[in-house]
């Protein structure tokens, strides 16, 4: 299959995948005993009261065309209101999700610049005293609960030291929002000012969500280093006297860093749930943060459009994994 | 005619955990400049081993030397090293099993192709950079033509998965040819392959390495297979030599009990073939003495302490038995 008829044929599933993440989503919000048109309509409200906001949220028709007209309502960007701020839920998703992608991108950056040379070293020279340390380190690294290591970092850097600031994602004004990326914006902007305190605020939540997943690809790297080392290929051209370096530094290295590549994109989409946990300890005004209060304040559409957002989100970005995937390696997507 | 292949008295252990595998016991085999050589045993029984210990690749820190030495081309190809490395590609090449897995799977056949030929291709001018791209392409693609490729400038662009598994081991023999070595050792060679293409692969083989004076070791659990290319064969029976001889005289008079029952156990029409009780011994536990004692029918007490030396019988047929098949006793039950 060429790679123009294997993106088409990932788009084509593209749709249906989102169709099966609604129905999962709106199924799930129907099954919570909770009554949605209580909560909105507010503790002290009549039943009148309450059902009148059952017909105009119309909860009072059959599920079937509840789920056809969320459908249309989604399909239209309309994720209905926040019960509390009343605000259009697509509005704070639409402010808070380039915060969190900027935050993750980040993150999967630094976790590949420390992990994929660390993983090829240690690959390479298997059972070294650096091959045995990084695996005490990240096995520990990958069990330390997240949140602990966070305040570690905050008292260390922030309160002792002084060096970083504690939380939020700026000081002073923002520059001039184009891409939502307070970096790429401040740079656009050329505010030099912006764009240092984006960086200052960036490093700790960056490093806090990056060190487990830097964890995880020094450990497939180098297993995958190790792997194709081992394999037929290998052996065949070190019988027929290809210089060692040759061997490494082209075709083991090559074969090792397209399946980390692959993995990178997985990480990614795991790093965008794990952000809530960072994000509320470091009060950076992302999804995550969004997603755990509108569920402490059982904010029904909001924890739906959430769901939906971070769901698709991950669909679109197991797309471009496939896709670059297919396009680095010449057997195709698998 | 001096030998090219030189191996004498070798034996070899691997470290295991269940302690040393003791894989090949003062194996004793020569290769001549041009010739044909079978090496003929069940699978198991040390082929690989052998073909890696004259290639220099066996694996560093688990193989132990018990004794004996291996020459080719003057070199001691045991001790390893800068030498021996040299010596791989160029004055021996090497054909793998398995020609699906023995390639790179992310880099085109001409990549793959130009890298031996960079590193490995004679250099008339003793250059070693610069200018000979266009030469080796050209030679490439004549050598493409001589394995009887078609369109051999298309396969130099093709990844090795747009390849059959038959074309697979045609460039693979190609880049065997290449570097114009004095040997080739073909392990198992047409084992992973359909039937039909394997006498193609062997008849291939046989061509080119007799029309350029090459020698071929050849691997093969297939007496058929030894039959049809080969100018000697060597019997292996559980790492020892068991025997050697011309083509003819090994296929019209066997003397190895062993080589007898194989022989007997082909299918041939008017016979019922007649199997081996027993099975192979593993190189943790051999039996002292000669390794076929368990399963042999002209066993006596001699057998199992004293390992029987190679003797000439007569033209170059060398067999290690206590009790060989002679005209004098002819019946292989005593
Ligand atoms: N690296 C190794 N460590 C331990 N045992 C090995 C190793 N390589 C091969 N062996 C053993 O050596 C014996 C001969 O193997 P091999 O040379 O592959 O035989 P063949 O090629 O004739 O089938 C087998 O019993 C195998 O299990
Ligand atoms: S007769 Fe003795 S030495 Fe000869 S094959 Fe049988 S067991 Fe081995
Ligand atoms: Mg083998």
């Amino acid at each position: 299959m060429n790679w123009l008829s294997m993106v088409a044929n990932r788009l084509i599933w593209f749709v249906p995948t989102l169709l099966g993440l609604l129905a999962i989503v709106f199924t799930l919000s129907r099954v919570v005993p909770i009554d949605p048109a209580f909560l909105a309509a507010g503790e002290n409200a009549s039943v009148e009261q309450v059902q009148k906001v059952r017909e105009r949220f119309g909860f009072d028709k059959p599920l079937p065309v509840q789920f056809l007209n969320y459908v249309r309502d989604v399909a239209q960007g309309n994720f209905g209101v926040s019960m509390f701020t009343q605000q259009p839920i697509v509005n704070d998703l639409a402010t808070r999700l380039p915060a969190t992608l900027e935050l993750t991108l980040v993150a999967v950056l630094i976790a590949a610049l420390i992990g994929i040379p660390l993983g090829v070293l240690c690959g390479l020279h298997r059972n070294s005293w650096l091959d045995h340390v990084l695996r005490v380190v990240t096995v520990s690294g990958l069990a330390v609960a997240s949140f602990w290591f966070a305040m570690q970092l905050q008292f260390l850097f922030s309160m002792k030291l002084g060096w970083l600031p504690l939380s939020g994602r700026m000081e002073g004004f923002p520059p001039e929002p184009v891409t939502g990326l307070m970096v790429v914006d401040a740079l656009i902007a050329g505010d030099g000012e912006a764009l240092a305190s984006a960086l200052r605020h960036m490093i700790l939540p960056a490093v806090t969500l990056a060190l487990p997943a830097a964890a995880t690809v020094v450990r497939f790297t180098r297993n995958g280093v190790i792997g194709v080392i081992n394999s037929p290929s290998v052996a065949y051209q070190t019988a027929m006297g290809f210089p060692r370096r040759v061997i490494i530094w082209k075709y083991v290295l090559r074969m090792a860093l397209t399946a980390t590549v692959t993995q990178l994109g997985l990480i990614f989409g795991i790093l965008l749930a794990g952000a809530v946990v960072v994000e509320t300890v470091f009060d950076w005004p992302g999804l995550g943060a969004y997603a755990v209060r509108s569920i402490l304040q059982s904010d029904y559409n909001a924890v739906m459009g959430f769901t939906l957002c971070t769901g698709a989100l991950f669909v679109f970005i197991n797309l471009l994994v496939d896709m670059l995937q297919a396009a680095i390696d010449p057997r195709g997507a698998a | 005619m001096s030998a090219l292949l030189d191996i004498s008295k070798l034996s070899l252990a691997f470290r295991t955990e269940k302690g040393p595998a003791r894989v090949l016991d003062m194996i004793d085999l020569a290769v001549k400049p041009g010739e044909i050589v079978g090496l003929v045993g069940e699978s198991g029984c040390g082929k690989t081993t052998l073909a890696r210990a004259i290639l220099g690749t066996l694996p560093e820190g688990l193989t132990e030397i018990g004794s004996g030495h291996i020459r080719l081309d003057g070199v001691d190809m045991l001790r390893g090293g800068k030498a021996a490395e040299s010596i791989r590609g160029r004055v021996v090449t090497f054909v793998p099993q398995d020609p699906f897995a023995s390639f790179n799977p992310l880099f085109r056949i001409g990549t793959q192709i130009a890298d031996l030929m960079r590193w490995k291709a004679p250099r008339p001018e003793g250059r070693r950079w610069g200018g000979h791209r266009r030469a080796d392409e050209d030679a490439a693609i004549a050598m493409l033509d001589a394995v009887q490729l078609p369109q051999p400038r298309a396969i130099l662009a093709k990844y090795p998965h747009e390849l059959s598994g038959g074309q697979r081991q045609r460039v693979m023999i190609a880049m065997a040819l290449l570097p114009q070595p004095q040997l080739i050792i073909a392990d198992e060679p047409t084992t992973a392959l359909d039937v039909t293409v394997q006498a193609q692969i062997l008849g291939l083989l046989r061509r080119l390495a007799v029309e350029r004076g090459v020698s071929v070791l050849f691997t093969t659990h297939d007496l058929g297979a030894a039959w049809e290319i080969c100018d000697r064969v060597v019997v292996m029976y559980a790492g020892q030599t068991a025997e050697i001889a011309p083509r003819e005289a090994f296929f019209a008079n066997p003397r190895h009990p062993y080589t007898r029952m194989l022989l007997d156990s082909l299918p041939e029409p008017g016979r019922d073939p007649v199997g081996i009780p027993g099975g192979v011994p593993s190189p943790l536990t051999p039996p002292g003495g000669c390794r076929f004692n368990p399963r042999c029918p002209r066993v006596t007490e001699i057998c199992r302490e004293t390992r029987p030396a190679l003797a000439e019988h007569e033209g170059g047929h060398l067999v290690a038995c206590h009790h060989p098949v002679t005209a004098d006793a002819e019946a292989l039950y005593v």
